[in-house]
């Protein structure tokens, strides 16, 4: 079986400052792979790579063996950090545009979330407060059954009751043979649904682990971990 | 995909064309009114009328400049602002991406020219300018056929619709690919597409100048000065000067549409 994910020696420079240097790093399927780092670590870098957002300088990324472009778009699920959607669409129109253009959209499962964060399908977009945009960026992303889901910091903007929340909303939608990329610095709340780690640092892997082996190797939490590797 | 892409992109678009039009008959239908109706010979209304017109005039002349500003608008905001994110993201070639965008452009620059004709149509029908200038028309087709020469204007003709159509890919791409040149600067990314396209300019004057130089000095233009069947020839260097034209637009265009695709598909730089 393919990895979902394969970088080889993956490099992105901005001008002279190199944002990823020569990373390796394999994802298998049907994981939930916290991808953790302080600010300006790389992780947006990596992520818009995968999503042919940026290009890089060197190395390579192959997408269940593909690479990048209209072949992998189809099976990367992916929300950035931003609100891409036009203010003047409804709730129900942006979800016709998904289902258009996203071979794998459930309009079904769509609505259903929809319903169940009391969203109504017919609000225009503009009406609706940061938060809940998030939400709907959240449940159009879920409502795909990709192979690969790739979240940017999805719970940055809502608070913290509705956190649980959307990480039930993550966990009981996806595509359970898929992987789901997560990057965050809201470690403890995230902790409990992760599979895997990868730290990364000033555009560097330190560590590509599974959690449970953090636990029983170094007796302590992710959010510990994370506290100790990255220590001010 | 492309039909996919531009169903979308002719959506989002019309809820800005559509009430531009409207408000464009609109105020042609108003116009039309207080040229029909008889209103009392009085100031206000004289000036009413006046001001209309002036305005009419203003809106006519808008329409073509606001489409552009609204094709720029959109070419900027859905794939160099955080829309990219969806944008870029979607199953779809960059060149699907970019191809619809041109064709989204095609149609709103004429559809947007045809409702000013449209709207000169709804004014002045009925008032016997139409016959004046058909009758003059008719008047030079009819001094063509006897000089026998109805076939050189018909090539022209043709040749003229060609280049036009070239003429509008050409503005077109010349946009589009400033703003794509302009995401490259990391910050001000506006002023950068601004520049830009005084930057293409400048370089397609210097160019076609050189060209023009070059022209003069050969033959097959010089020797026009010369001949004596001049009607011929002038149909002939009519002719000439818009291939040569609308050959070097077709050069310029297809150099723009390979930026465009190099910038959407290779250097995307979104914040």
């Amino acid at each position: 079986m393919n990895p979902i994910l394969e970088c080889k020696g993956l490099t992105k420079k901005y001008g002279s400052l190199e944002a990823l240097s020569n990373i390796d790093l394999t994802l298998e399927p049907g994981r939930i792979v916290g991808l953790l780092g302080p600010n300006g670590s790389g992780k947006s870098t990596l992520i818009k790579l995968i999503n042919g957002i940026l290009t890089p300088n060197a190395g390579t990324i192959l997408i269940d063996g593909k690479p990048v472009g209209v072949d992998t778009k189809k099976i990367v699920s992916y929300l950035p950090e931003r609100t891409y959607l036009n203010n003047w669409m409804k709730v129900c129109d942006i979800i016709d545009y998904f289902n258009d253009f996203y071979e794998d959209f459930d309009k079904n499962k769509a609505y259903e979330m929809l319903k169940r964060l009391n969203i109504d399908p017919s609000m225009r977009l503009r009406t609706l407060s940061k938060g809940t945009k998030e939400k709907v960026q959240l449940i159009l992303v879920m409502s795909r059954n990709a192979k690969l889901y790739v979240l940017d910091e999805p719970i940055g903007g809502v608070d913290p009751a509705a956190r649980d929340y959307i990480l039930n909303t993550i966990l009981s939608n996806y595509n359970e043979t898929g992987t789901i990329l997560i990057s965050t610095h809201l470690i403890s709340d995230i902790e409990q649904i992760l599979d895997d780690i990868v730290l990364i640092k000033q555009g560097k892997i330190l560590q590509s682990t599974s959690v449970d082996e953090i636990r029983d190797k170094n007796g302590m939490s992710v959010d510990q971990l994370f506290r100790e590797v990255f220590r001010c | 995909m492309l039909s996919k892409l531009l169903k979308y992109e002719l959506k989002a678009t019309a809820r800005w064309f559509l009430p531009l039009y409207i408000a464009l008959i609109a105020l042609t239908l108003l116009n039309k009114l207080t040229m029909v109706i008889e209103l009392p010979d009085l100031l206000v209304f004289n000036l009413l009328k006046g001001l209309l017109i002036v305005f009419y005039v203003l809106v006519i002349i808008f329409t073509t400049v606001v489409t552009m500003i609204l094709l720029i608008v959109r070419f900027y905001k859905n794939l160099y602002t955080d829309e990219g994110y969806l944008t870029h993201t979607l199953p779809v070639k960059p060149s699907a991406q970019l191809n619809c965008k041109i064709l989204s452009g095609c149609i709103w620059t004429v559809s947007s020219f045809f409702m000013q004709i449209i709207s000169l149509f709804i004014l002045f029908a009925g008032t016997g300018l139409f016959t004046e200038v058909a009758d003059v028309f008719t008047e030079i087709g009819e001094f063509l056929k006897e000089a026998g020469l109805m076939d050189n204007l018909i090539v022209t003709l043709i040749i003229f619709a060609i280049t036009m159509l070239i003429s509008l890919l050409y503005s077109l791409l010349m946009m589009y690919c400033s703003i794509s040149l302009g995401s490259l600067f990391n910050k001000h990314k506006i002023i950068g597409a601004i520049f830009s396209y005084f930057v293409i300019y400048f370089v397609i004057q210097l160019i076609s100048m050189i060209l023009m130089f070059v022209g003069i000095e050969t033959p097959i233009l010089y020797d026009i000065a010369e001949v004596e069947d001049f009607s011929i020839e002038v149909f002939n260097f009519v002719n000439l000067m818009m291939i040569f034209s609308g050959g070097l637009s077709l050069i310029c265009s297809t150099i723009f549409y390979f930026l465009n695709h190099f910038v959407i598909s290779k250097k995307l730089n979104l914040e």
